[in-house]
């Protein structure tokens, strides 16, 4: 079976130098032949992908260890789901699972454009065949998943480990996956825009869709990582700015920038050229936060370990990714004018302009905060780190910055806002900022950021439901229906519009969330058998350690009773679990008791079974919560953005004339 | 009465009153083993004796044989997908080209067109536009719009011919040798939103011809 798949791995690389042979000829030549075959190699790459990957799958649930890959990731006692998942728990099946993605994406995201799109379709299939055959190079030449062992099989396998044998750690990496694959189907299109010259807005329409959904696995993917932080490895947050995390964020934000400015090329044409930069630079720093994560070049809790060919191989390829579509970019650029300047600095357009910057801004900051410990050793000899206060110092005004703008854009006008139109748009919002202010202070919250920062959420909150109550009023009178049909009408209408608004809603209410750190508890205590310790308005009380054991690991619970202001709220269990394979690696279970305001976060580092003694460490984390509710309204609103059109058309249909009279 | 003659050929047994190639054409076409009729066979073969050979092992066995099988039926399907296009003799561009682009990326461009001139006028309703840019704004959205109907109106007598020439290759009937009321426009299917006074082709939920005003809907 094994050889089988090297095989196929090895027969995907021809096919894809093909595909891009073929499509490229017949291209040029204006072969529809060559052109057609040159797709059908594209979907025989994700057929083929597809078989390679089943091969590998069965291999981990049929306990097939004469594979090294799957001795190391994989043992007899995982649960069936684990096995499974562990094809991308590991460096080389994870390039591999990448390559499956790309190859299903890329082969739908040609199926559907095929017709749409047809003159830029042979360079779309070649530019992704591209990306594939460096990947598959690299696992046929290096990084093998279906290397096998040459003299002795082993019995049984080393075992996923255990900080990823979480359901969490299971979806996170394959949406991040999913994100990061989606971005190289909007740089092929770019890049096919270009090289054939058509550079109207339809590329831009080509992507917008599936940016859109790449965006989202994105979000999900940070979020849920963030989920996993927080509930497995216990240290009381969900973002440490750990470089790994920053991969992730990186295209984010270029992304989100992207998705921005695509407005503004298609409202006025212009930033043509900023929008193609921004979907080779996405597209890039995908790349790159491959290669920082997969080269061990920076240290992380979740990098794969240090290795130089791959460092190569992958330096040579991110240099060719810049220097080919920058050529472009520069050869095209007698195409890219723009067809108008900016008027007003005091208009929509400025507004995206200025939250392109501070988007792109905050990707060139993480990029360095990140990059920092690699350079200075490069440059001085000396590691030095940047640590989460370098993050949190910068990040904080840019967040804030990024939230304010949130709120002025939709209430700036197209080309250049009068004042009298200021005046309209801005009072209430403001009014409600001042409002929101005033009521933290006089709450006595004396945290600025904070404080700021529950402002602006109220004021983006209100041009929120400004914009929603107006729309509706306006299409109340121009339809002549009631307002809740023509609310419905109006989001469905405008959907990329309103989606936008709720997606913007949800990102408030994670800054709302994030605010809450500002006022974390975090106590470390030492509670033999029967004491008991304060920590706001909780007290937890130490009433035991017990031992248990399953198939696959010996667990360490602590009992904890807790009371709120006197009042028993139960019994905790905070834990620490000892897989049989990774024992020295002991997993911290994380007890949590979750309301709307905050979170009572028990964490059990050491122990003493003897005299039944343990060091606490107990955190409140408020309005946590408020961040997952945030990241829900930003899956809402993404969804209704990328709704197909014909969907609830009752509410759109202007209704007759005299159904209003009757 | 020419419409009972139109239809005839069609639906009757083909012999006596159709034109000698067509009954020799459509059986093959439709009626005749296709090769993936073959591959779904040899597909459900294989799963079958994969799902035999797996008797006795756990069931997650079986489910990832079958999906190993699947995935090579899809690669078979996929290589004849990539090298029936080189042995097929070439073929002539299908889709019509307007101007550089093909008909479905005008008729696209447009319906977007027309949606940001609703997007302005939304826009201007919400005061998030001054009175003087919106003129300009949808002045120059209508003009645009305005371009993009001409240019698709002016190709249409091209378009009728490939839509004829194409429709004629796929019934299998060899261009006017069939009964030449067939493609007249007495023909009874008419595509939707066909001006019943001018004959002109408007979009299909049009309620009033683009061209005489006549209303279309009163006709249907």
């Amino acid at each position: 079976m094994a050889s089988l798949g090297s095989f196929l791995l090895m027969a995907t690389l021809v096919v894809s130098a093909y595909a891009i042979a073929a499509s490229v000829a017949g291209a040029r030549r204006g072969s529809r032949g060559l052109v057609e075959s040159g797709i059908g190699a594209f979907y025989l790459v994700a057929a083929l992908m597809t078989a390679a990957t089943s091969i590998i799958v069965h291999a981990f649930v049929t306990d097939d260890y004469s594979i090294k890959y799957v001795q190391r990731y994989s043992d007899l006692a995982q649960p069936l789901f684990y096995k499974i998942t562990s094809y991308w728990g590991g460096l080389d099946g994870s390039i591999m699972f990448w390559v499956f993605l790309l190859a299903l994406f890329g082969s739908l995201a040609v199926y559907v454009n095929r017709d749409r799109h047809r003159e830029l379709i042979p360079y779309v299939v070649a530019i992704i065949s591209a990306v594939q055959m460096f990947f598959l190079f690299m696992m046929i030449v290096h990084k093998n998943p279906f290397e096998t062992f040459l003299v002795q099989t082993p019995t049984d396998g080393r075992g996923l480990n255990p900080l990823l044998q979480n359901i969490y750690m299971v979806v996170h990496p394959p949406s991040l996956y999913i994100g990061f694959v989606g971005m190289t189907i909007p740089y092929a299109f770019g890049m096919a825009a270009l090289i054939t010259g058509h550079l109207d807005d339809s590329w831009l329409r080509a992507v917008r869709r599936w940016t859109m959904v790449s965006w989202l696995f994105l979000s999900l993917g940070l979020t849920l990582g963030m989920i996993w932080a927080y509930e497995e490895l216990g240290w009381g947050g969900y973002w440490g700015w750990d470089p790994v995390e920053n991969a992730g964020l990186l295209p984010w934000f270029t992304a989100s920038a992207f998705l921005h400015s695509v407005i503004v090329q298609e409202r006025r044409g212009m930033l043509k050229v900023w929008n193609v930069s921004l979907v080779i630079i996405t597209f890039f720093l995908t790349i790159f936060g491959t290669f920082m994560t997969r080269s061990g070049i920076v240290q992380s809790v979740h990098a794969f370990g240090e290795d130089r060919t791959l460092t190569w191989m992958f330096t040579v390829f991110m240099a060719a990714i810049l220097l080919f579509s920058f050529a472009w970019v520069i050869k095209r650029l007698p195409l890219l004018k723009p067809r108008y300047d900016l008027d007003s600095w005091v208009s929509r357009e400025a507004a995206f302009v200025a939250n392109n910057w501070i988007l792109l801004i905050a990707a060139m900051l993480v990029l360095f905060g990140t990059m920092f410990p690699t350079l200075s050793e490069a440059l001085t000899g000396n590691r030095l780190t940047v640590g989460p206060p370098f993050f949190n110092r910068w990040m904080a005004p840019i967040g804030l910055i990024l939230l304010l703008l949130t709120g002025v854009a939709p209430l700036l006008a197209w080309r250049r806002s009068t004042l009298a139109n200021l005046r309209d748009q801005f009072l209430w919002p403001v009014v409600v900022m001042v409002a929101v202010a005033v009521a933290v202070a006089a709450l006595g919250v004396r945290v600025w950021s904070a404080g700021i920062c529950f402002a602006l959420c109220g004021f983006v909150a209100a041009t929120i439901t400004q914009e929603f109550v107006r729309g509706a009023r306006v299409r109340k009178d121009a339809t002549g229906t009631d307002v809740l049909t023509a609310g419905i009408g109006l989001v469905m209408r405008e959907r990329r519009r309103y989606g936008g608004y709720v997606v913007h809603l949800g990102i408030v209410l994670m800054f709302f969330g994030f605010a809450g750190e500002a006022f974390k508890a975090d106590q470390q205590v030492l509670l033999r058998l029967g004491e008991e310790a304060t920590v706001r308005h909780y007290t937890v009380r130490n009433t035991g350690v017990k031992t248990s054991e399953d198939a696959q690991k010996q667990m360490v619970t602590g009992h904890i009773a807790v009371s709120e202001d006197g009042k028993s709220l139960g019994t905790m269990y905070p834990a620490r679990w000892f897989y049989r394979k990774h024992e020295e690696q002991p997993t911290t279970e994380v007890a949590i008791r979750r309301t709307v305001a905050e979170d009572l976060y028990l964490v059990m580092p050491a122990y003493d079974i003897s005299d039944q003694s343990m060091s606490l460490q107990v955190v409140v984390t408020p309005l946590v919560n408020w961040i997952w509710a945030g990241f829900g309204l930003l899956v809402l609103g993404t969804g209704l953005a990328l709704l197909p059109e014909r969907a609830f058309a009752f509410a759109l249909s202007r209704a007759p004339a005299e159904a209003s009279l009757s | 009465m020419a419409r009972k003659t139109t239809e005839k050929p069609r639906r009757t047994s083909p012999g006596a009153a159709a034109p000698p190639p067509a009954p020799a054409a459509l059986p093959a076409a439709e009626g005749g083993i296709r090769p993936w009729h073959l591959l779904m066979m040899a597909t459900a073969l294989a799963l079958a004796a994969g799902v035999f050979a797996t008797r006795g092992t756990s069931p997650v066995n079986a489910v990832a044989i079958a999906v190993a099988i699947g995935s090579v039926a899809w690669v078979a399907a996929a290589v004849a997908r990539t090298v029936a296009p080189l042995v097929a003799p070439e073929l002539g561009e299908q889709t019509e080209m307007v101007g550089g682009r093909t008909r479905a990326a005008l008729d696209r461009e447009k319906f977007l067109v027309l949606r940001s001139i609703k997007e302005v006028e939304f826009d201007r309703a919400m005061g998030k536009i001054s009175v003087g840019d919106f003129d300009e704004m949808e002045g120059r959205l209508r003009a645009r719009a305005a371009g993009l109907l001409r240019q698709l109106d002016a190709d249409r007598s091209g378009y009728r011919a490939l839509i004829e020439r194409e429709l004629s290759t796929r019934v299998g009937r060899v261009p006017h040798a069939g009964p030449p009321a067939a493609l007249s426009p007495a023909d009874p299917v008419v595509p939707l939103g066909t001006c019943p006074d001018c004959g002109v082709a408007n979009d299909a939920d049009a309620r009033f011809c683009k061209s005489c005003g006549a209303r279309i809907e009163a006709a249907r």
